[in-house]
């Protein structure tokens, strides 16, 4: 199915929603024993919530390196796969504007995906970038990071160029 | 057929490295944490809690009137017993600091926190109160309930004393010929309005009021400080002491400032002290505000509270 069109919001957030999943079994579940000595039955959603807030400085350091893992969870696979997990299942692909064959490097990669850092200044984002998403169907970081999430069997028929060539012409305008 | 074997060659390179992105994050997710638990003191190392309370003491939340205002600079009493709540029911804790730098304020809420403090002690938990620019009026009367009182030689301590004074504004109402309706059923429903002068009888009635929160304030101190009820009173002036004064007349137990608190509980409970600050999480909200610019709003606020704030009567300690 070519649909040429962006991909809508409610398959990127079920998307991100399957990622955030599999980082709570690969990243966040070994840490568990930390959170449950300090947190108790608090949320792992509202410990990071709190993140930059008053709490021992060795959970805040726990939390810092979930972010930074969760970030080249997002990050490997943006550079090597071009997708991450979430986005394989439900077909979708993320794409350099910058480059005709699409591929994201490294600081771009880095920048696309900022927003899981959960200290200032990046949680801004985490407003931000939906409400963006909602209004220009694409999140902030991805414009400023000339990145695009597009469909797999879009760019399998149409290749990445299409895309660059476009942002190029944009950007000319 | 070519095409074929080099998709299902790309398929399976995906998925190997698929495998690998996710093989290397769960080990270093592992190790990191292994850190992290394989060094308990880092989790649970403290055994003294810090609790602040700092601005005016105040029976209200001090989170703004909507989540999205910054907090004001309050000693809550809801706060500061939450806090203490949970150094109490921390099985860490053996000791709580309350770092004290505040000029009083509400008599109910000092109680509050005063009994709270108390209730510390049936849990065999030493209380070291550690004034720092002010522990005046209120905020000594909490500094009371604790085991020991540390303060700097230039601290503001004592004011033991209650206040309820404010300013009558019905001469200057007057000039501008506006006037007080005066609509109550019960003698003294409005007692303390600004807008008209108090009574002779009204006077009497508040003033034996101020005069009984005095006393309770001076009982409190007394029994609190093991202080004769005369000693106090001599003192209860509502004058405040500087922190070397207070040494001499006995409102403090110490001059100095943290590491004299921590070494009072080391040798008190046989503990090398390691403290955790106990203070009230903010939200995430909370936090976006915070990271805003606190100015306008205030500048805001300084304006408004200037128009509508009502001068009435307000008893403080």
């Amino acid at each position: 199915m070519i649909m040429d069109e962006a991909v809508g919001f409610w398959r990127r957030s079920g998307a991100f929603l399957l990622d955030i999943l599999i980082i709570n079994l690969i990243i966040i579940y070994p840490f568990r024993g930390i959170f449950s000595n300090y947190f108790g039955k608090l949320s792992f959603a509202r410990s990071m919530a709190l993140a930059s807030q008053a709490i021992p400085s060795n959970v805040y350091w726990a939390l810092f390196f979930i972010s930074v893992l969760a970030l080249l969870y997002f990050t490997f696979f943006d550079y090597y796969l071009g997708q991450t997990l979430g986005q394989m299942i439900l077909k979708i692909k993320s794409i350099s504007l910058k480059s005709d064959d699409g591929r994201i490097d490294m600081w771009t990669a880095i920048l696309r995906n900022c927003f899981v850092m959960p200290f200032f200044p990046f949680y801004i984002f985490w407003i931000v970038d939906p409400i963006y998403l909602a209004f220009y169907k694409e999140r902030f970081l991805e414009k400023i990071s000339a990145t695009k999430t597009v469909y797999t069997e879009e760019i399998r028929h149409f290749g990445a160029k299409r895309y660059s060539e476009r942002y190029k012409l944009d950007k000319v305008k | 057929m070519k095409k074929l074997d080099s998709a299902n060659d790309d398929g399976k390179r995906k998925i190997w490295t698929m495998v690998k992105i996710l093989i290397v994050l769960f080990i270093f997710a592992v190790l990191i944490a292994a850190f992290f638990n394989n060094n308990d003191d880092v989790v649970t190392g403290y055994n003294t809690a810090i609790i602040p309370i700092k601005g005016e003491i105040t029976t209200e939340s001090s989170a703004g009137s909507s989540p999205l205002l910054p907090s004001s600079d309050v000693a809550s009493s809801p706060e500061v017993i939450a806090n203490i709540e949970k150094a109490k029911a921390d099985p860490n804790i053996k000791a709580v600091i309350f770092e004290i730098d505040s000029p009083g304020g509400s008599p109910v809420a000092t109680d509050e926190i005063s009994q709270e403090i108390k209730s510390l002690h049936e849990n065999n938990i030493t209380t070291v109160a550690w004034i720092r620019e002010t522990g005046a009026s209120g905020a000594y009367w909490i500094a009371s309930s604790t085991d020991h009182i540390v303060a700097n030689r230039m601290s503001v301590v004592g004011s033991i004393g209650v206040i309820g004074s404010y300013i009558e504004w019905y001469g200057l109402m007057k000039d501008y010929n506006v006037t007080y309706k005066r609509l109550v059923s019960g003698e003294y429903k409005d007692t303390g309005t600004p807008y008209r002068p108090m009574t002779p009888s009204e006077d009497v009635m508040i003033q034996s009021k101020l005069d009984k929160l005095h006393e309770y304030f001076i009982q409190s101190v007394s029994d609190n400080r093991h202080m004769n009820y005369s000693s106090v009173k001599v003192l209860a002036t509502g004058e405040i002491f500087l922190g070397v004064e207070a040494k001499d007349n006995g409102l403090i137990d110490e001059l100095g400032g943290k590491a004299e608190a921590i070494k009072y509980i080391e040798d008190k409970k046989d503990i090398t002290v390691t403290t955790k600050e106990f203070v009230k999480s903010r939200s995430f909200i909370e936090s976006l505000a915070f990271a805003m610019n606190r100015n306008s709003y205030y500048i805001g606020q300084g304006i408004a509270s200037g128009l509508v704030k009502d001068d009435g009567l307000k008893i403080t300690t």
